[in-house]
């Protein structure tokens, strides 16, 4: 048996008990990271009488070492801060997506606003092209003029043939209208 | 840390806690002097700057909160009246179509052209470059270009757009551009005074333009924009508070192709025949619309005959004149509706009648003894001087009142005439004689023109109409009601007379109005303008009928004014009538006349 496992001897009280110096037990490791006070030895150990039994020191409480206490504040900050990073990004984005819908809505406004001048321009050039007096006078350009005798609208006897129907009231459809089918 | 030295430490603080910043006080110690602060004297010091800071705060904020609170509006109202500025945004104006949808006025946008003299350092030189090119006075442009005090001056107003690309390419500086509207009519002088004039400002000055200008004008918008302390606008602050609303676009009742023949067919004749000038109308008899109102000019110093421009008035409506033989139908007509003649009724009917000191004759001779319709077709003025004796002057005076004569159409078109109707009271002893045959009382030609509708509508009188609808700014068509009716004569009375009528197309004094293919019923007018009896004469020429007579479609009258080498209306205008009724009947797809009504013997 080891001085350092066997169990100490029993003490006896008096002074005629022959003393056997109790074996000096080793100190606990020291916990991680703990803050140990520096032994001191306070009171000086008396050579004719051992000393007493050594004090379990008492339980500590255990401190979270520096590290880990400074990486939770800062994870949060961090996290902040990407946050607020993402949120003042995705309006820029947002804003950025708008002035360019915004670009895009100008140019349909300029090319509309450019078509609907095309088409006012087209209709008076059409209304100038159609005018009565236009007309007349490129047809007396071209030889043409009024008839002597306007036609009347005579309203055929009977039923007015319908398109596709029968041509009894037109005989000569087929010598008239010789490009044509046979029935109008 | 030991009880030793944290004792001295505290000591330490204790002594500096105790040592003066600046020796105040002074006291005797032993002999000595030592500069020590009053006790407290520190720290009401503090409090006072403090509160001194505190009141200064205060105030600033008491001051702030009544300028955003109490005085919110007025500076807010100052500070917009000193950075904002509010444009207006003109509102297109409406169109105006054809009963066909062709354009007969349009308005598009154009470019003004504007320069700053106050930049413009070489008047001379943008004179001669840009005057060529938008066609102004080159003289005249440079002083406008002189002038440093000007900020704003007008170049041009409402170019063409080639004209504004090549000025826009002069790249001249003080030279800006703004865009307006401009009035266009694209059929030219086609219906001019019915259509009108727009001024400069794009508002009605005449016709239907000034007629209709709250419908065509449309409501204009508001825009304001942000400009800075020079009064540049500032891009991107334009701020719409009220869009533009566009202006309501007209249907009339004219067709474009009816309307042209009646002026090219009235120029002519106008021409032929060196009359002052001419009118014409074409009405549906059913609808009372209005087909054609042509008015022209006749030849002066400055132009040949033509039609009326824009700033003629539309004569049709405003002008009034004696009708002559026209009006004989309405006592005629009035002495059937009484029951007092028929058309067999027999007159004994010299060549002329004296009635107080006037003479009163007959143009073309005849037999002593006429009937009703002999009267009528041979325009025998004692025969209806005779017809109107035996009507009475009450009765007359009812039947021209009936007929319209006397009062507006219902047209609302600007400046119509109600004519000139004396009132029963005020006859004299020749009125029962000269009014029944159009002397002593002026119509428009349209009031003579609704005598016959009337007639040729059974009887039915209707308001007469020139828009059929309305097209508002989404699109949407909205139809207009027809004119009001009112009966005037009986449906059988309306038959007689229109079977009197076409006796004189077939027989009578009328036979150039005939149209072929159809049965025309009407009646000449020959009406001697004042003075009466002092040469040279002149004369209202006129012819105003209907076709076809079994089922009357279309009617219309023709005027002329003063012609010069021939003045018979029956000669001048009833050739006319044929014409523009010929062309109107085709264009109208009226089925030609069975001839199952004959005209009376």
């Amino acid at each position: 048996m080891s001085p350092a496992t066997a169990a100490p001897p029993r003490r006896r009280t008096g002074p005629s008990a022959p003393s056997v110096p109790a074996p000096r037990r080793r100190p606990a490791p020291p916990v991680r990271g703990a803050v140990t006070a520096p032994r001191t030895r306070t009171t000086a150990r008396s050579p004719s009488r051992p000393g007493p039994a050594p004090r379990r020191p008492a339980p500590r409480r255990v401190v979270a070492p520096p590290r880990d206490r400074v990486a939770r504040p800062r994870a949060r900050v961090v996290a902040l801060v990407v946050a607020v990073a993402v949120v003042v990004l995705t309006i820029a984005g947002f804003h950025a997506f708008l002035a360019q819908t915004q670009v895009r809505l100008e140019q349909l406004r300029t090319r509309t606003a450019t078509w609907e001048d095309r088409y006012e321009s087209a209709r008076l050039e059409n209304g100038r092209l159609t005018s009565p007096a236009r007309i007349t006078a490129r047809a007396a350009e071209l030889g043409l003029g009024p008839p002597a005798v306007a036609p009347v609208p005579i309203p055929l006897a009977g039923d007015v043939p319908r398109r596709g129907g029968s041509t009894a009231t037109i005989a000569a459809w087929a010598e008239v209208k010789r490009h044509l089918d046979v029935s109008p | 840390m030991p009880r030793a030295g944290r004792d001295r430490a505290g000591a330490a603080a204790t002594a500096r806690a105790h040592r003066p910043l600046v020796a105040r006080t002074a006291h005797a110690v032993g002999g000595a002097r030592h500069w020590r602060p009053a006790p407290g004297a520190t720290r009401r010091r503090l409090i006072a700057i403090l509160t001194a800071v505190a009141v200064v705060f205060l105030v600033l904020a008491a001051r702030v909160a009544d300028v955003q609170t109490r005085s919110r509006g007025y500076f807010r109202a100052l500070g917009e009246s000193q950075r904002q500025r509010t444009v207006t945004l003109a509102a297109e104006r409406g169109a105006i179509f054809d009963r066909n949808g062709y354009d007969l006025a349009l308005s598009l946008d154009r470019q003004t052209i504007w320069a700053d003299p106050r930049v413009i350092r070489q008047p001379a030189e943008y004179a001669a470059r840009i005057a060529p090119i938008v066609g102004v006075d080159e003289l005249a442009l440079r002083t406008k270009l002189s002038q440093p005090d000007t900020a704003f001056t007008y170049v041009a107003r409402k170019v063409e757009p080639d004209v504004a690309t090549a000025v826009r390419r002069l790249g001249l500086p003080g030279i800006g551009f703004v865009p307006e509207s401009k009035r266009y009519y694209p059929a030219g002088e086609l219906a001019a005074p019915v259509l009108g004039f727009v001024g400069v400002d794009n508002e009605g000055l005449s016709g239907l333009e000034q007629a209709l200008e709250g419908t065509l004008a449309g409501r204009p918008g508001r825009l304001t924009v942000e400009r800075d302390p020079t009064g540049t606008d500032l891009p991107g602050t334009e701020r719409t508070l009220a869009q533009a609303r566009r202006g309501v676009d007209l249907v009339l009742t004219i067709d474009r192709s009816i309307q042209y023949e009646a002026e090219r067919a009235l120029v002519e004749q106008v021409d032929a025949v060196d009359a002052k000038g001419g009118m014409a109308i074409v009405m549906d008899v059913r609808t009372g619309d209005i087909l054609a109102m042509a008015t022209v000019d006749g030849e002066t110093a400055e132009h040949s005959a033509r039609p009326a421009p824009s700033t003629q008035r539309n004569r049709p409506v405003t002008d009034v004149f004696e009708p002559g033989s026209t009006n004989k139908v309405v006592t005629i007509a009035a002495a059937i509706e009484a029951g007092l003649v028929t058309p067999e009724t027999q007159f004994t009917v010299p060549q002329a009648i004296t009635v107080d000191g006037q003479k009163f004759e007959d143009v073309t001779e005849h037999g002593s003894v006429l009937t009703v319709a002999d009267i009528i077709r041979e325009s025998s003025n004692v025969g209806t001087i005779l017809i109107a004796r035996q009507l009475g002057s009450a009765r007359f005076d009812a039947a021209l009142r009936n007929f319209g004569f006397g009062r507006t159409t219902g047209l609302d078109f600007p400046g119509e005439a109600a004519g000139i109707l004396l009132p029963v009271s005020q006859y004299n002893d020749t009125s029962l004689a000269s009014m029944p045959v159009g002397n002593g009382l002026a119509v428009t030609a349209l009031q003579m023109l609704d005598v016959y509708v009337t007639l040729a509508n059974d009887g039915v009188a209707r308001q007469p109409r020139l828009v059929a609808a309305t097209i508002d700014a989404d699109g949407k068509r909205f139809d207009l009601p027809l004119g009001t009716t009112r009966p005037v004569v009986s449906p059988q009375t309306a038959l007689t007379m229109r079977r009197l009528l076409a006796s004189v197309v077939a027989e009578g004094t009328g036979t150039k109005a005939a149209v072929p293919g159809y049965s025309v019923g009407g009646k000449t007018g020959t009406a001697r303008k004042p003075p009466y009896e002092r040469p040279p004469y002149r004369y209202v020429s006129s012819f105003v009928g209907f076709a076809p007579v079994e089922h009357p479609r279309l009617a219309a009258i023709v005027v002329l004014d003063e012609p010069a080498k021939q003045f018979f209306g029956g000669t001048v205008a009833a050739p006319v009538f044929a014409r523009i009724m010929q062309e109107a009947l085709a264009v109208e797809r009226v089925p030609g006349s069975d001839s199952t009504l004959a005209p009376l013997p």
